[in-house]
């Protein structure tokens, strides 16, 4: 069996873990709303203009985006956490390198679903046409959504077994989060009112950057997180 | 329990690790009482540079000599970071508790130097810029993403799982130490409506000598101050880990 078939077997089986219980898909909606809906009330009162609320969007996407995902993260290891699941794919000979892996893409995959439907809420919400620049903001998405879990996953790891975990992700991931922040901010605002990136942009490095280092650091250090 | 902490320290006729490490401590007292002696004393020499010595700066005037603690903390705190970053990763590589011991004690000084740094800035942004913070300014935002990482990493001490902190803590440690390069980089392409934050020495300020003699002095005394500090720090984290292993050995005993 090769060590990729590995990875892949193990994301079939977080899929099909997701599947059935639904927690984190549903948790990282709801939050995901709720706080939108928040956001857009908010910006509603501020009786913000129009071009007031553009130059703001990008900014609110993001803030968004990110709280949404670090908060309700901790679901995403819980079931192996509380069942000792790591424990037993160690023992089958896994290594943590393939487990993060596998974890990183399905979390991937729900961040940057969720991505999706939040820009379509928070556009309709502040009033913001995104048409145009739909293709681009999926990728970035896409892009920030692999980094995040890159390094959310990580943090999920080392914080999921405290007792704080619902609120140490965040403060964990947050600060470290800030270059993917920037570079969403400034590529997402770049999109809206220029409708594309500016050329010779550093954002798109910075991001992929970003997601390399967390990656990397994720591929190597995971398997001490998890292992008592 | 009450062998351990009446100073005997003996189980059963066997002299225990805590007692041999505790007479250890006891021989260190004359070298930590000299280099505490050493290091106020370069301190105090370094404050009487700075407030006695070195005339007025004629644009900034008193509040000048902020630059002093201000920068000297930030570089001293740059080393703490490292510090934290090479005693992780050799706590992962070797499973040393000193060396775990070693980080946290470098993160929580690590951590008040930083928000030296930060206050001694917004004083010296108040006074010169008219602002407490400028979040155009790539140096002042990196600081402040700094200090939150130590946060986080003293945070994850506090109230991670306590049977885990040594791990995690490494990890975070690692992650933290090698995002802030890329912090700093992402800041420095924010859109800028005007960089605020003096390049002195990089633009060859500090012209009168007495100016880079208490600047040298400032950055070795915090330097030896964060020194001793961490020293400190670490010599109280082996005790604390020393009586809770004591503990654990009597408990084990009575059991």
């Amino acid at each position: 069996m090769t060590w990729l078939r590995v990875v892949l077997l193990l994301c079939v089986k977080e899929a099909r873990v997701e599947l059935r219980g639904r927690e984190f898909a549903t948790l990282l909606l709801c939050n995901s709303i709720i706080i939108a809906v928040l956001v857009g009330a908010g910006v509603s009162s501020a009786v913000l203009d129009g071009r007031v609320t553009a130059r703001v969007f990008p900014m609110l996407l993001w803030l968004v985006f990110l709280l949404s995902a670090t908060t309700s993260v901790a679901r995403s290891s819980e079931s192996e956490l509380e069942g000792r699941g790591f424990e037993g794919l160690l023992l089958a000979g896994v290594t943590g390198s393939q487990m993060y892996l596998a974890k990183v893409i399905v979390t991937a995959t729900l961040f940057c679903l969720n991505f999706w439907v939040l820009c379509a809420l928070l556009a309709a919400a502040l009033d913001q046409n995104l048409s145009s620049v739909w293709s681009q903001l999926a990728v970035l998405g896409a892009l920030a959504s692999c980094a995040l879990a890159a390094l959310v996953t990580l943090l999920a790891g080392i914080a999921g077994t405290s007792r704080l975990r619902g609120v140490l992700i965040p403060i964990l991931s947050l600060p470290l989060l800030f270059p993917v922040f920037f570079a969403g901010v400034e590529m997402t605002s770049d999109l809206v009112t220029l409708g594309g990136l500016r050329q010779g942009s550093v954002w798109p490095v910075i991001l992929v950057a970003a997601g390399s280092l967390y990656g990397l650091v994720g591929v190597n250090l995971f398997e001490s997180a998890i292992r008592d | 329990m009450a062998g351990y902490f009446s100073g005997v320290g003996v189980v059963e006729g066997v002299v225990s690790p805590w007692y041999n490490r505790t007479m250890l401590v006891a021989k260190n007292r004359v070298l930590q009482i000299l280099l505490t002696l050493g290091v106020f004393l370069l301190v105090g020499y370094a404050q009487y540079m700075v407030f006695m010595v070195v005339p007025n700066e004629q644009v900034m005037g008193a509040v000048q000599r902020v630059f002093y603690f201000h920068v000297a903390s930030a570089l001293a705190c740059y080393a703490a970071f490292g510090a934290v970053f090479v005693a992780s990763l050799l706590y992962l590589s070797s499973r040393e508790r000193r060396a775990d011991i070693f980080a946290v004690a470098a993160g929580e000084v690590g951590f008040v130097l930083c928000t030296v740094v930060l206050i001694t800035g917004m004083i010296w942004g108040h006074s010169a810029w008219n602002t407490w913070f400028r979040w155009e300014e790539p140096r002042l935002v990196t600081f402040l993403v700094l200090w939150l990482i130590f946060l986080s990493f003293t945070v994850l001490r506090n109230f991670g799982d306590p049977t885990k902190t040594a791990v995690h803590g490494s990890i975070l440690g690692i992650l933290g130490a090698l995002s802030v390069p890329l912090v700093y980089i992402s800041i420095k392409f924010l859109p800028q409506s005007a960089r605020l934050h003096p390049e002195v020495v990089e633009h060859g300020g500090l012209k009168a000598p007495s100016y880079w003699t208490a600047f040298g002095l400032s950055v070795a005394a915090f330097m030896f101050l964060a020194a001793l500090l961490i020293w400190l720090r670490y010599r109280v984290g082996v005790l604390e880990h020393v009586a809770t292993e004591a503990l654990l050995d009597e408990e084990t005993y009575d059991a």
